[in-house]
């Protein structure tokens, strides 16, 4: 099993488009703060010249729309910290846009070129072959959220000409458990791209779910439980899209054992379906 | 990803690290000039022959089983495959089962065949034998031939097989065809017919599975 993990991972280091989703991705951060930084100036000249009070409060956002919205948390006036941007950046699932294009293309380049027939037959359980690769995407997720986070900090520093953190403790706790939870969305990627055995597909689902375009059908389902007579049941807090979407800046325990828990049901179960199916389908 | 990467990444698997180990099949298949070469960018007989590497890694197996590895492939990469796979025999002292229709150029490095038709041996049979049944003869068809063969046995013949119930061929002296004719008169046996006749390979497969109305 290790020898597997580590020919996994040579293969992530050798595939050139991790490099290329990592470049990428922090273009895209670098435009996404200085964008911030637009949005924070004319809000706060707006607030100046009207004095009247924000109408962009600390953000608990209970519904979520269609698409990707990027928007702080800060107050007119208020410096934007680090932990603001951050927290922008992962509940619009901006980061985990990127993590999910390249667990698609990692996931399905060894099948899809055919490899996996040179060592398919020669493993003791082919299962072994699907949780290797979850081992190292679960590299992969951790390695490019510290490389985001490095990255936001120096755009904060660029852009905004100072560095203001915000509060560690809680900056490090809500950005723990978006790890966990990022890494069960990319387990549900890999869940798709290897079920599924069809790039185009795999891609456009997984690019869909960090659309929110799942809402559509969240939505459906809601209605049919409240009318069974569940009232005030909303699906979104029990998937993991939704909670990367809801989880507040400021987590109480409960909410942080719920994410938890949900990123660990979720992981579990899509990898020993994915290995399942794996282990049944002729390679 | 180039030939080495390729290796290197069923070396890992296989928890491989020996110095050199996967220039030795590159070698060995003949790969070891492609550099850093990808290869999406390789010949489908530099991919075949990539395909035979990758499985050497691992251990030095006994036994190699090839799925119609000259399939698609241009006469250059054929022989470069053949070459291989006769580098394997010669220097490893492997046995390398192919399966293959395409009886010439099995022709060229098999040594021992079995003609499978619809999923049953049919036959097993050595390259010599094979060849054997192929090759130039006198055939000669008559009704009882148990009694040329005092006949034959008089003039001298060795090498010859009552093939069937009316056929006898004789492999040597293809040029005294005539002298045979006219003995076998003398002696009062009755000949149906005499030539000189060879079988191709392929004639000689599509005979043995039935197929002979393509032949």
């Amino acid at each position: 099993m290790l020898n597997m993990i580590k020919m996994d991972l040579y293969r992530m280091v050798r595939t050139k488009s991790m490099y290329v989703v990592w470049i990428v991705m922090a273009a895209a951060i670098f435009f996404s703060t200085s964008m911030s930084k637009l949005d924070i100036d004319t809000m706060n000249k707006e607030a100046e010249q009207q004095q009247t009070e924000s109408i962009a409060e600390t953000v608990k956002p209970e519904t979520i729309n269609m698409g990707m919205s990027v928007f702080l948390p800060t107050q007119p006036g208020e410096k934007v910290t680090v932990f603001d941007q951050v927290y922008a950046n992962l509940q619009a699932k901006f980061v985990a846009l990127f993590l999910v294009i390249f667990t698609v293309l990692f996931s399905s380049a060894d099948i899809g070129s055919g490899y996996i027939k040179n060592i398919g037959g020669q493993v003791r359980s082919r299962r072994n072959l699907i949780f290797s690769k979850a081992s190292v995407l679960f590299v992969y997720t951790t390695v490019t959220m510290l490389l985001y986070f490095i990255i936001q900090i120096i755009a904060q520093q660029m852009y905004f000409g100072y560095l203001e953190w915000g509060n560690g403790s809680e900056l490090l706790r809500y950005f723990g458990i978006q790890i966990l939870l990022h890494y069960a969305l990319v387990l549900i990627s890999m869940a798709i791209a290897v079920v599924l055995n069809s790039n185009v597909f795999s891609m456009t689902i997984v690019i869909c779910l960090c659309m929110n375009t799942m809402i559509v059908l969240y939505g459906v389902i809601n209605h049919l439980i409240q009318k069974a007579g569940v009232e005030n049941f909303q699906i979104l807090k029990y998937t993991v899209t939704g909670k990367i979407a809801l989880l507040s800046m400021s987590p109480t325990n409960k909410e942080c054992l719920t994410a938890v828990v949900i990123a660990a049901a979720f992981g579990i179960v899509v990898t020993l379906l994915t290995a399942w199916v794996f282990r049944k389908r002729d390679i | 990803m180039n030939a080495y990467t390729n290796l290197k990444i069923k070396c890992e698997l296989f928890g491989i690290r020996k110095k050199g180990y996967i220039e030795d099949i590159l070698e060995t298949v003949g790969l070891e000039g492609v550099g850093k070469k990808k290869t999406k960018h390789f010949s489908l007989g530099m991919k075949q022959r990539l395909g035979i590497g990758l499985a050497l890694v691992g251990g030095e197996p006994d036994l190699l089983v090839l799925d119609e590895p000259i399939n698609g492939l241009d006469p250059q990469g054929i022989a470069e495959v053949r070459d291989t796979i006769q580098r394997l025999r010669d220097e490893r002292n492997m046995t390398i089962l192919i399966s293959s229709h395409i009886l010439e150029e099995l022709s060229k490095i098999a040594t021992d065949y079995g003609i499978i038709h619809n999923g049953s041996l049919l036959q097993e049979l050595t390259s010599e034998e094979l060849m054997k049944r192929c090759s130039e003869r006198i055939e000669i068809e008559l009704i009882h031939p148990e009694q040329a063969v005092p006949i034959l046995d008089r003039m001298g013949f060795t090498n010859y097989q009552v093939t069937d119930k009316s056929h006898i061929h004789i492999f040597e002296r293809l040029n005294e065809s005539a002298n045979v004719n006219m003995e076998l008169a003398k002696a009062g046996i009755l000949v149906n017919g005499i030539s000189i006749t060879s079988e191709e390979l392929e004639t000689y497969f599509l005979n043995l599975t039935g197929g002979n109305q393509n032949a």
